[in-house]
């Protein structure tokens, strides 16, 4: 059981056939129709010996991993709609594993040490670009906070630096520094490996591979219940018919409640709207990531010269995929007053998710009281930088029936135990 | 931008109150007579349902009071309000509140002042 | 518990200085904003069935315990209805300490009453264009047919909790927090250059 990236020794299996300069030169003569379909559609087979519910990023890695590096490619992952469509398909693309407690440092750098060598692994273009994070601090108390943080990331291995406004406005020239603005920029602290990433490729890059592998993605199939023999799973309820399996991995965001009713799990779970937005493109202006806790938004700029922006969950729960307007409106007019320019741009798209939060705002990775249940779930708002790490453990989870060291401390079990990990602090926004 | 009927002061914007999440989660009374995973079901699992959920709001820009509400986590909707210290009356709240899982949890059955010993039935 | 001797009304509006932009052509008349002065303000919690605190109120100010989302006024003392059982008394400035004497000695039961003289500032702004402009920061209905004289509301205009009284068509009160008031008076002046806007300091 791995606790570090299996990569290295042995280079893992990507997607075939490989993509390369010379694939699209030779596509190009037959005006690109006879590129092969990145994955099949198949009918659910009647057994699998292990089934992923949720076709977003972290079950199609958690499938990838369980085939690649565990051996099990008799598995499915079943999808009620369209594969990475879910907050795979919603979130604000931002990787980072700037975070204070040793068990989140685990698990996110983990994450990001995937990420560092993924677009290869999958022979798909992620579009990782290492930008760097900043976070920046707008008080005293902000300031005295950050480096407490940064000591404790530090401590862990993990990069962080602390920048003073004049840094801050060297690396982000839009960026206002005066003092006398009502959340004036005091410093910051910069994780220079973390970024973005496409997300809708990551989810691809995995379905590919593990299609490859023999992996059955099943979409528009709708688990309808968790069949029980005694305190063992016997398979799923789907609206494509009954599919058995001893293993059972439920890794559905936001409708992890939903499922979980139907095993008689219960779940600490609120399951909130998450918004975000793009302006209209402009020409590159921000070459990082910016977040603050104060003023309540992050914003990045994507290679298609979109600003992309998100702030916190809306406050009540919801599963409608949209949120209030105060929000945006709140997230914005903090946005203007750190970046002026922003005043002129107007905002393209508009939507929302459905984040599962939970009381210490760190992810479940667990096992159930119903034998070969597993339940990967409360990532949050932070749960697209982690999609690696994730889907790597859970699938360690899954095969072995024991977590691994990384995992361990996310069981369910811990709000029993009173050994929560409370990061509400990594980022008083969002994750 | 939800439209919240404060039983005092009558429709107003959500931006007006916070959410309590959350009704009706009674705190056991006698908690040593619980295990720690049964005192859990009252500390941190929650009711997160797709439908009809029944949760506390407050209005804090206006009268600051606390009441009920069954309302529809996909479409919004209200479906009812009710004071808070009341149970649901709408047959839509009454089912979400006898249907919870909550109901049976040995938390809310600690919760009733007879679990205590010397305590009213 | 009886008050002590207040201090003296200052003002929450003390060093706010007077301010004054003309009335544009085509405006339907200049919006005048006015500190309404110290005044004593008393947060009064009882029971709205209270026959004792309706009847020392009514000798006091005029009159009982206002219904719901309403204000009774009689000369300079109101009553504001903010809650279930929660009202606001307002009085010249000095007067408080009689009235919160008068309630709290009367033996009416589980009541409480605070000073919160210090803590609010009253504006009363006035003019044909008064509601609109209270309306560019205001979610709540302020058209005359919804928001009658008489109407009370607590609601937030712009980032503050303010309390609105309508006084008459062209005349509303606004109660806010002290340390606000800088905030509420440059929002309402910045708001009312379109229509012609003074702001009168008491």
């Amino acid at each position: 059981m791995a606790e570090s990236p299996d990569r290295g020794a042995r280079r893992l299996p990507g997607g075939k056939p490989k993509y390369s300069i010379f694939s699209l030169l030779r596509n190009a003569r037959s005006y690109h129709q006879d590129w092969q379909r990145a994955w099949r559609s198949p009918e659910p087979k009647k057994s699998y010996d292990a089934i992923i519910i949720g076709g977003g990023g972290h079950g199609l890695a958690t499938a990838y991993y369980l085939a690649a590096v565990h051996r099990m490619t008799n598995i499915a992952v079943v999808e009620k709609g369209w594969l990475g469509g879910g907050n795979t398909g919603r979130n604000t693309t931002i990787i980072r594993s700037n975070y204070m407690w040793d068990e989140s440092a685990a698990i996110y750098d983990h994450a990001l040490k995937l990420w560092e060598g993924l677009t290869q692994d999958l022979n798909f273009n992620l579009m990782f670009s290492q930008r760097g994070v900043l976070t920046i601090a707008h008080s005293w108390h902000e300031l005295r906070e950050m480096s407490r943080r940064v000591h404790a990331i530090r401590l862990n291995g993990i990069d962080s630096d602390v920048l003073n406004p004049d840094q801050i406005k060297k690396l982000v020239p839009m960026i206002n520094i005066d003092p006398s603005i009502r959340y004036p920029v005091m410093g910051g602290f910069l994780q220079r490996r973390g970024g973005t990433a496409r997300h809708d490729a990551v989810a691809w890059g995995y379905a590919r591979a593990a299609d490859d592998l023999g992996v059955d993605i099943i979409q528009n199939c709708e688990v309808t219940g968790l069949r029980r023999k005694g305190n063992r799973i016997e398979g799923v309820e789907t609206t494509k018919g009954f599919i058995k399996s001893p293993k059972v991995g439920c890794v559905v965001a936001g409708h992890c409640s939903v499922l979980g009713a139907m095993a008689d799990v219960r779940l600490p779970i609120a399951s909130r709207p998450l918004q975000a937005l793009v302006s209209e493109p402009i020409k590159p202006e921000l070459d990082t990531v910016i977040m603050s806790n104060a003023v309540h938004m992050y914003i990045s700029q994507s290679d298609k010269g979109e600003m992309v922006l998100g702030a916190g969950v809306d406050k009540y729960n919801s599963y409608a995929q949209r949120g209030s307007f105060p929000v945006p409106e709140h997230m914005i007019a903090a946005a203007v007053e750190i970046f002026p320019i922003l005043s002129r741009l107007r905002m393209l798209r508009h939507w929302g998710g459905i984040v599962d939060t939970c009381p210490d705002a760190s992810p479940i990775i667990s096992k159930t009281d119903v034998k070969g249940l597993y339940f990967n779930c409360g990532w949050g708002t932070g749960g697209f930088k982690a999609t690696p790490g994730s889907g790597h453990v859970f699938a360690d989870l899954i095969a072995n029936d024991q977590p691994n060291k990384i995992a361990a401390p996310y069981a369910l079990d811990r709000f029993q135990t009173g050994l929560l990990i409370d990061e509400h602090g990594a980022a008083g926004v969002a994750h | 931008m939800l439209l919240i009927d404060c039983p005092h002061c009558g429709p107003r914007d959500e931006t007006e109150f916070s959410c309590g999440g959350e009704a009706h989660i009674a705190r056991p009374l006698a908690e040593n007579s619980i295990t720690d995973a049964e005192f859990a079901e009252y500390l941190f699992w929650r009711d997160n349902p797709k439908g009809v959920f029944l949760e506390r709001w407050c209005h804090d820009a206006g009268c600051r009071k606390w009441f009920n509400a069954a309302r529809d986590t996909v479409s919004h909707a209200f479906l009812e309000i009710y004071p808070m210290g009341s149970l649901p009356k709408s047959d839509a709240g009454k089912a979400a509140y006898a249907g919870s899982w909550r109901r049976k949890t040995a938390s809310e059955a600690a919760a009733k002042p007879s679990s205590v010993k010397g305590g009213k039935a | 518990m009886v008050s002590s001797a207040v201090l003296p009304g200052q003002s929450a509006l003390a060093d706010i200085p007077a301010q004054s932009h003309e009335t544009p052509k085509g405006s339907p008349g200049k919006v005048i904003i006015r500190d309404a002065g110290p005044m004593d303000l008393i947060n009064l919690r009882c029971q709205r069935d209270n026959r004792k605190i309706s009847a020392i109120l009514k000798k006091l100010a005029g009159n009982g315990l206002a219904a719901a989302n309403q204000f009774l006024k009689s000369g300079d003392r109101a009553i504001v209805c903010l809650g279930p059982d929660e009202w606001l008394i307002m009085s010249e400035a000095g007067t408080s300490s009689t009235i919160t004497a008068a309630l709290e000695t009367a033996n009416a039961g589980h009541i409480a009453t605070t000073e919160v003289s210090s803590a609010m500032g009253v504006l009363n702004i006035s003019g044909k264009a008064c509601r609109d402009l209270l309306a560019k920061h205001c979610a709540i209905d302020l058209d005359r047919s919804s928001f009658k004289a008489g109407d009370a509301a607590q609601t937030i205009f712009g980032h503050a909790g303010v309390i609105l009284l309508a006084n008459a068509d062209d005349q509303i009160t606004l109660v806010g927090r002290s340390s606000f008031m800088p905030y509420l008076v440059a929002l309402l002046v910045d708001s009312g250059v379109e229509y012609g806007v003074e702001y009168r300091p008491a």
